[in-house]
């Protein structure tokens, strides 16, 4: 079940996904020359000339390494990800979330809501690659018109407050930059990100009360 | 305590794959290449990235910002050295790794700085990106109150982020 899903949405999405991808370059297209421009320019006005070159191969260094141990590291994990995938114990956790996606989206379809389940699932596990491709299916399945409706709002507030149980991208990196003990953030990264996620929903479900916008479809 | 859920995990999801009659190790195996394609995908995006810190981190623009902000922040008890990833982290994604390996080298994750970094970093996602993402996907121009929720969820978050790693590390 899963895998045709996944290729299905993957294939329904792949324009939009590229075209994601652009939004990020739109804005590294301005932050990129600022940083190198003005720190260029500082440093000749700071004489640092001699750091900043320096630098630059540093940093060049520092990006080989982080490829090589973070990539490993974090192949590992993948590698951990699809045995629990193929066993069929992230389809289990995604069955026990459901009453919660009830409560949260009281207005979806059924089709949406199980895109809504894939992907808040995805992202609680913290493959947030995967989640992406059901989130915007989601979307899709809710879309009705120019105006954002509540329960999409909630979906999208959702999605930007990462409610993960284990944060593996940040032990990983923890690890590959020789951390003793890099696990040792992940109770203060859960009771952090449970605030996010708390102080989003909360505000979403009070705005709602008092101006709803329904979407009749 | 926390090496022990992680291997519990890591421990009962082999058993369980075992009871299960799932062959195991392919599984693994297929999973794990997956890994450094995305890391090369990312690769010219890190160095981007990583390069254009370093030129303002060297020059001492940085400083100067930190500096000038400093006198705000140890009111509110926020280090200034992490500020550049509250700024990133709601916009990119790999940025954001960027920066958090950037305070890793300069301040190695165990110290005090890094272990906060680590916690701000796993608080929030990049919020600016998604709404921008799935509301222009379906072509919503009306995105209503979505964006000050999320950046105020974020901004609350962080600051937990911040209060909480004090606490608790």
């Amino acid at each position: 079940m899963y895998i045709d899903i996944i290729t299905k949405i993957l294939l329904e999405v792949k324009y939009r996904y590229n075209n994601d991808k652009n939004e990020e370059k739109l804005t590294m297209n301005k932050v990129f020359p600022i940083f190198i421009c003005c720190g260029i320019a500082y440093s000749f006005f700071n004489g640092t000339s001699a750091q900043v070159f320096a630098g630059i191969v540093g940093s060049c260094e520092q990006t080989a390494m982080l490829c090589i141990r973070y990539g490993a590291i974090w192949s590992f994990w993948l590698g951990m990800m699809k045995i629990a995938e193929k066993t069929g114990l992230i389809e289990k956790f995604a069955r026990l979330l459901s009453p919660v996606i009830r409560f949260l989206f009281p207005r979806t379809t059924s089709k949406a809501s199980e895109y809504i389940l894939l992907n808040v699932t995805a992202n609680m596990i913290g493959i947030g690659n995967a989640a992406t491709p059901f989130g915007l299916a989601a979307m899709k399945e809710m879309a009705c018109g120019p105006v954002a409706s509540d329960d999409m709002i909630m979906f999208v507030v959702l999605n930007t407050t990462s409610l993960q149980l284990i944060p593996l991208g940040v032990i990983s990196l923890r690890a590959a930059f020789g951390s003793a003990e890099p696990s040792v953030v992940l109770l203060p990264i859960l009771l952090a990100t449970a605030i996010t996620t708390a102080v989003g929903i909360i505000s979403v479900k009070m705005i709602q009360k008092r101006e709803a916008v329904k979407c009749r479809k | 305590m926390s090496e022990i859920i992680i291997l519990l995990l890591v421990a009962l999801v082999i058993l369980y794959s075992v009871k299960r009659k799932v062959p195991v190790y392919d599984a693994f195996l297929e999973g794990a290449k997956e890994g450094i394609p995305v890391v090369g995908r990312t690769f010219a995006n890190l160095l981007a990235v990583i390069v254009a810190i370093g030129v303002a981190r060297d020059s001492g623009l940085l400083d100067l910002f930190a500096s000038l902000l400093s006198p705000l922040l140890s009111k509110l008890g926020i280090q200034p050295e992490i500020l550049p990833l509250a700024i990133v982290k709601p916009i990119s994604g790999s940025g954001a790794s960027a920066v958090l390996s950037d305070i890793f080298i300069a301040y190695h994750p165990d110290s005090a700085i890094g272990k906060t970094a680590s916690v701000m970093a796993g608080s929030t996602e990049t919020t600016v990106y998604i709404c921008a993402l799935y509301f222009s996907s379906v072509g919503i121009k009306n995105t209503r109150y979505a964006l000050p929720v999320a950046l105020l969820a974020d901004v609350i978050g962080m600051y937990s982020a911040i209060k909480i790693a004090a606490w608790l590390l």
